[in-house]
């Protein structure tokens, strides 16, 4: 094959460039740190890592929602708390008041300080979170509790607030007030238990107080059996949060392999590109400056 | 004629001849960085000695230039420019595709899909506060953004195809001249007397580097004839010896003003290769595939976001349905029935699509929840939210993240694919340039030599005309004396 001066120099400008052009990519990946930065660099690993971003982010808002959902739990269970103790200061005062030696002037007394508790188990009920009513279903606007304990919340299934705190994985974080602290107007639970209490000390029944003492054993066991599906609640969310955690982990981590540049290989690489490019000048300045004239006469 | 003077008739001949030799070493070397240049060579013949005289096979008649040829191979001629039309289409649709993914810019946190991720996030966020003001201003203001993400891919989109029509008047034009071109070099290769005569060789080879252009930009085919050059594109002939017809790129309005390419005669549509034939494509396949595959995923994301929302309740309790607002994204200034502002995919247009005014201008009426009277219910907001996880029937039964991935993932497949076929191609070309220029280009080294040789040649017979003259003068002083 004839070798003509134009063949050889473009040949030599093609290698350079190429040369060149595979240094320029690796110095890319190098400063940017990614190995995929547009589709058609790898079209099935960008599939994949949109996928990735995509759950990535699903899963900060699982974890947000979650930590919302413990906020809630966590707050209902401070406000039920101090209803126990509440219920059992009644408790105390009740059996006090059922003993034989008590004058009626003592029972109206403690009636009083019932009356007092009941008025505090009525703001109990009326507790906010962030500005919402906790017990008054999904109308947090408006305090599910009026003076006299009628609740005008919402009541029935499906009457609190969801979180999402998984795919699919819906968790009610509320209970409407009248599934713990009962309802005056209706006539149940411990607000009405209350003021039976109080209206039979006032009264001097000691029958009355016995009653209500059996009620409100009946109300704190309700009570308690509403804490302990709250502290279950509470339990699976930080089991959630852990489980989130862990798929951000993993997510984050197979987004990365697919990614990110390694770059020791990267370093490594440009090195060779480096070199390959310099060797390809320094062969060009080599071929290009010899002809037949530098050996005639 | 004597034989005494055949001498210097030899002499005189050689000298031209090497002369002449000479000065085609010198066109060579001074070509040597010309492009399409092709090497050329005298062709040196004997002469018989002259008729009638007593030298008849005792000695011939010196020599003559037969001819200057060009040293080039049709064969590779012929190769080149289908190597080069491909390379030329896929090197178009490479590029534009390039450009594609910089305007999708996936993967990226700015990108349409991070947009839609932002958008179902706000819808999250909302369900936990949906008494909240801020939060509705946030769905707003995704919602918002997801649109101008739309409008701003499929706007740019749209430029390009703009910008195609440019580069096809552009390209057009040049097809034009260069055809007109090859046919006056066609007429003045005729006046020389065809081609491979004398004066021809320059001529041919400008030609030449023509019609490799012209391969590349059209896909034309070259066929030599009796009646001289003839260059076909598709089915109709672009150059016939000395006449050339004319393109014409106008705006055809079956595309919506879009440029096509017609034989400005006969109006008949071109069929292009090449270059221009891809930069067609591009624009009326890839791109217009593009948008409205944008296009369908707006509209599927739109028309469930409304669905949903006009099942729920504001948050003063109502319902949103039967109102202006009942539909959170419209593409019509009218919100009035039966469609409240939103049209069927047919009428839909990315450009037109928004937030809901009503809604924008007061968030309270985003419909968050599902029952009436519960301000504290975001359960529609989160079923809203969830139609990142739903499979859209619209959509190809993908969820609309999957829709968008599947854009994304076939816009990949073939940028890179036209990437390593347009790098294969270039290699291909180039390795039929090398052998091209093996044939044809020029070796400094070798007219070198050549010059070296037609210079010794040149003494020689100068030697030589010295020697017979001094043979006559010799011959004259001595009869004279």
């Amino acid at each position: 094959m004839r070798i003509t001066d134009r063949m050889a120099s473009e040949r030599l400008l093609q290698d350079i460039l190429e040369a060149g052009r595979r240094r320029l990519e690796v110095h890319r990946q190098m400063s940017s740190g990614k190995r995929l930065e547009r589709p058609s660099d790898d079209p099935a690993g960008v599939f994949s890592a949109l996928g990735f971003r995509s759950l990535l982010r699903e899963t900060a808002r699982f974890r947000e929602n979650n930590d919302d959902a413990r906020g809630w739990l966590e707050a209902a269970e401070a406000s039920l708390s101090q209803a126990t103790d509440l219920l059992h200061r009644a408790r105390e005062l009740a059996v006090e008041g059922a003993s034989d030696t008590v004058p009626p002037e003592a029972r109206k007394a403690l009636a009083q300080e019932v009356r007092q508790l009941r008025e505090e188990l009525i703001s109990i009920g009326n507790a906010t979170y962030g500005g919402r009513y906790m017990f008054g279903g999904r109308k947090t606007t408006q305090a599910p509790y009026d003076a006299g304990g009628n609740y005008s919340g919402e009541s029935g299934p499906g009457a609190s607030l969801v979180r999402e705190i998984g795919p699919g994985v819906y968790l009610e974080v509320t209970l409407p007030g009248i599934e713990i602290f009962g309802d005056a107007g209706s006539g149940v639970g411990p607000l009405k238990t209350l003021e039976d209490l109080a209206s039979a000390l006032d009264a001097d029944d000691q029958a009355g107080i016995n009653s209500a003492l059996g009620a409100l054993d009946a109300d704190t066991d309700n009570l308690l059996q509403k804490r302990t599906t709250l502290g279950a609640k509470l339990e699976r969310v930080e089991m959630n949060a852990r489980k989130l955690l862990d798929t951000e982990i993993l997510f984050r981590d197979l987004l990365s392999r697919l990614e990110d540049a390694d770059l020791a290989e990267v370093a490594v690489r440009f090195a060779t590109e480096d070199a390959a490019y310099r060797q390809a000048l320094a062969a060009a300045a080599q071929i290009l400056r010899s002809t037949l004239l530098d050996f005639l006469r | 004629m004597g034989v005494e003077f055949l001498g210097l008739e030899i002499a005189k001949r050689a000298l031209m001849a090497q002369q002449r030799a000479l000065l085609v070493s010198g066109h060579n070397v001074a070509n040597a960085a010309t492009p399409g240049y092709t090497r050329q060579k005298v062709i040196l013949k004997a002469v018989p000695p002259p008729e009638g005289t007593e030298l008849r096979g005792i000695a011939g008649g010196g020599v003559e230039v037969a001819g200057i040829t060009r040293i080039r191979d049709l064969f590779l001629d012929l190769g080149y420019r289908e190597q080069a039309e491909a390379l030329g289409r896929w090197e178009v649709r490479s590029q534009y595709l390039a450009q594609v993914e910089e305007i999708l810019r996936e993967p990226s946190d700015f990108s349409l899909g991070a947009a839609l991720d932002a958008f179902w996030d706000s819808w999250q966020l909302l369900s936990l506060n949906p008494e909240s003001i801020a939060a509705r201003e946030q769905v707003r203001q995704r919602g918002e953004i997801l649109v101008e993400r739309f409008k701003e891919a499929d706007r740019r989109l749209s430029e390009l195809a703009y910008q195609i029509d440019r580069t096809v008047e552009a390209k057009v034009a040049e097809v034009n001249q260069i055809a007109s071109r090859v046919a006056d070099l066609n007429r003045r290769i005729t006046l020389l007397g065809g081609e491979g005569k004398s004066g021809t060789a320059d001529l041919e080879d400008e030609r030449d580097l023509l019609l490799d252009r012209l391969s590349r930009l059209t896909g034309a085919r070259v066929y030599h004839s009796e009646e001289g050059l003839r260059v076909m594109v598709g089915d109709h002939y672009l150059v016939a010896g000395e006449r050339w017809f004319e393109l014409e790129a106008e705006p055809d309005p079956d595309l919506g003003g879009s440029y096509r390419v017609v034989w400005a005669a006969s109006g008949e549509r071109a069929r292009l290769e090449g270059e221009l034939g891809s930069l067609l494509e591009v624009r009326d396949r890839d791109l217009a595939g593009y948008r409205e595959s944008l296009r369908r995923l707006a509209w599927g994301v739109a028309s469930e976001v409304n669905e949903w929302h006009g099942g729920g309740y504001d948050l003063a309790g109502n319902p949103v349905a039967g109102e202006n607002w009942q539909n959170f994204f419209v593409n019509k200034s009218d919100l009035s029935p039966p469609d409240y502002g939103f049209t069927a995919y047919a009428d839909f247009r990315i450009a037109d699509w928004r937030v809901n005014p009503e809604i924008a201008q007061d968030v309270r009426r985003i419909a968050a929840a599902s029952s009436p009277g519960l301000p504290g219910d975001g359960s529609n907001a989160l079923a809203i939210a969830d139609l990142r996880r739903t499979s859209i029937a619209f959509l190809d039964d993908a969820t609309p993240g999957d829709f968008h991935r599947r854009i994304i993932g076939s816009l990949g497949v073939a940028a890179q694919g036209a990437r390593d076929q347009a790098r294969t191609q270039e290699l291909l070309v180039q390795q039929i340039e090398q052998q091209r220029q093996a044939v044809s280009g020029v070796n400094l080294d070798e007219e070198m030599m050549e010059m070296v040789r037609a210079q010794h040649a040149y003494g020689v017979a100068a030697r030589f005309a010295g020697v017979v003259d001094e043979m006559l003068r010799i011959l004259i002083e001595r009869v004279g004396a």
